[in-house]
């Protein structure tokens, strides 16, 4: 079928997993360097349906938060049009990255070229319980 | 085991009347406390009249521990239904066997091979469970029996509420792509016969929604002011547990009840997709996770499930046994665990529009569609 051709390309172990339609388990997808490239392919391709992008992004949050290849990519997510809905799910994540990580990503966030991106992100960095991400955004909010 | 064994512990206490200041219901209904016997077991009369043609028993622990369904009796002490022929068979009629934490929900017939009722009186008996699901005697439990007529052919309507989370509406484009999402949903259930009556409405809870399993007071609470029963979906940003990011119904069948899990939870951002901006195609795919997950809660299971080792107990849908052919036997039908796409965008996804006759009947058996 279409969908092995299509699997075959991106990745069919966790394009497998995410496609399901009622959830998934991230867990079920191991880990290591080749499941985290396989999840930032299936994030950032053209891929259907429209949840796997999510979900695959959600599973690196959840999985890979630490590892700076992740966090590199989670700082372009917020400030991208094309992938605004990564940003939003990283900014409500933001708890699973270390601080130093999370205000890295707030202050790439507030730095974006994209206002629709930027207030959608921002809003959600605000709920943080963290003081120094939060105040990264906070001078955001009220300077712009 | 006897049914007058059974029959001993089922005394209803505290009985709750219906409001009488309410509208008369199609649904007609009972509610009290009751408590288990020393072994667990607890026998709800559910008494069938002229005319009634489907009920539902929905059983709460009030307090820490489970509950299951385990059989069913018809008039003349007949076993109808006993939860050994399922729990571990490879087809799935209904999760009521299995131990849950917030309700136990039956609906009976499930089939059209299950029914129809007869006349006179039916038994359910449940357990009371401890979390390792060793059987606890003497736990109170909160017992719900449901009846309805049957309806005429293709006149059965559902009413269902659509609460936005906190924040949902003010998100751009989210509004409309679920109101876009509920229209196709309409022509879905109309296919089948029934008539979805959608009204949209505000629920007071965080954005980032629980598991369903988990559930919300809140949920309850929205139910116990709303004037009619009415199945009720909520739409957050995510459902924000690791496990499940969707949609996700909450039980097969769900309980026509007030209860904290009473309800299908949805996620629009994992809806809208990488951009957080709905096209067209993603509105179809949402309007038919919709479909689905409230299939589940109206007691549908998936035709097969992925690994195409466990199947539905409908006898008009492939016992397919490979991903090629379950795709092909079933791709374009609504409860298939996954859209089947050929591309890189949603407009590439095959519709799921279609249901079987016995899928078809099973959520028409569903108490709510009244
Ligand atoms: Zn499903």
């Amino acid at each position: 079928m279409f969908v092995m051709t299509l699997v075959s390309v991106v990745s069919a172990g966790a394009y497998d997993v995410l496609k399901l339609r009622d959830g998934a388990d991230c867990a079920a997808l191991g880990t290591g360097p080749a499941v985290r490239d396989e999840l930032i392919t299936l994030a950032e391709g053209d891929v259907a349906p429209s949840y796997v992008p999510v979900r695959a992004a959600e599973c690196l949050v959840e999985g890979f938060a630490a590892d700076p290849v992740v966090v590199a990519r989670a700082k372009a997510w917020v400030v991208e049009g094309r992938w605004a809905g990564l940003g939003i799910l990283v900014a409500e994540e933001e708890a699973r990255f270390s601080t130093e990580d999370a205000v890295a990503i707030a202050r790439a966030a507030v730095a974006g070229s994209d206002p629709r991106v930027r207030e959608r992100v921002v809003r959600r960095f605000l709920k943080s319980e963290r003081g120094d991400v939060r105040s990264v955004v906070d001078e955001s909010a009220g300077g712009r | 085991m006897t049914l007058l064994w059974l029959l001993a512990c089922t005394a209803p206490k505290d009985k709750v009347a219906n409001d009488p200041a309410k509208p008369a219901p199609v649904v007609s209904s009972d509610k009290y406390g009751a408590t288990s016997d020393r072994d667990g077991f607890l026998s709800i009369p559910v008494t069938v009249d002229d005319g009634v043609g489907v009920f539902q028993v929905v059983v709460k622990p009030t307090g820490r521990g489970l509950v299951s369904t385990e059989y069913l009796y018809g008039p003349g002490e007949t076993l109808v239904l006993d939860w050994e022929d399922w729990y571990d068979s490879s087809f799935s009629l209904t999760e009521s066997f299995y131990a849950a934490d917030i309700a136990t929900t039956l609906n009976w017939p499930v089939r059209a091979e299950d029914g129809p009722l007869e006349p006179g009186e039916y038994t359910v008996v449940i357990s009371t469970l401890d979390a390792r699901g060793n059987y606890v005697g003497k736990s109170d439990v909160i017992v719900e029996v449901l009846t309805r007529a049957e309806p005429a052919p293709a006149a059965g309507t559902l009413r269902t509420v659509i609460a936005y989370a906190n924040n949902v509406r003010d998100e751009p484009g989210v509004v409309e792509a679920v109101e876009g999402a509920v229209d196709y949903w309409v022509e879905l259930y109309a296919a089948v016969g029934i008539t979805l009556e959608p009204e949209y409405a505000d629920i007071d809870v965080d954005e980032q929604l629980p598991d369903t399993y988990v559930g919300l007071d809140e949920v309850a609470a929205f139910h116990e002011a709303q004037d009619e029963r009415t199945t009720l979906v909520v739409v957050g940003e995510r459902i924000a547990e690791d496990r499940w990011l969707y949609g996700e119904a909450g039980g097969i069948p769900g309980p026509y009840t007030a209860g904290e899990a009473s309800a299908v939870f949805v996620g629009w951002l994992a809806n809208a997709g990488a951009d957080a901006e709905f096209d067209d195609a993603d509105v179809l795919l949402f309007g038919e996770t919709l479909a689905h997950e409230v299939g589940h809660y109206l007691g549908l299971f998936h035709p097969v499930e992925d690994g195409w080792e466990y199947w539905d107990a409908l006898d008009d849908t492939s016992d397919c046994s490979a991903m090629g052919r379950c795709e092909s036997d079933l791709g374009a039908n609504l409860m298939f665990p996954y859209p089947v796409c050929t591309g890189g965008s949603a407009a590439t996804c095959l519709r799921q529009d279609e249901l079987s006759g016995g899928q078809a009947g099973v959520v028409n058996r569903y108490v709510g569609v009244e």
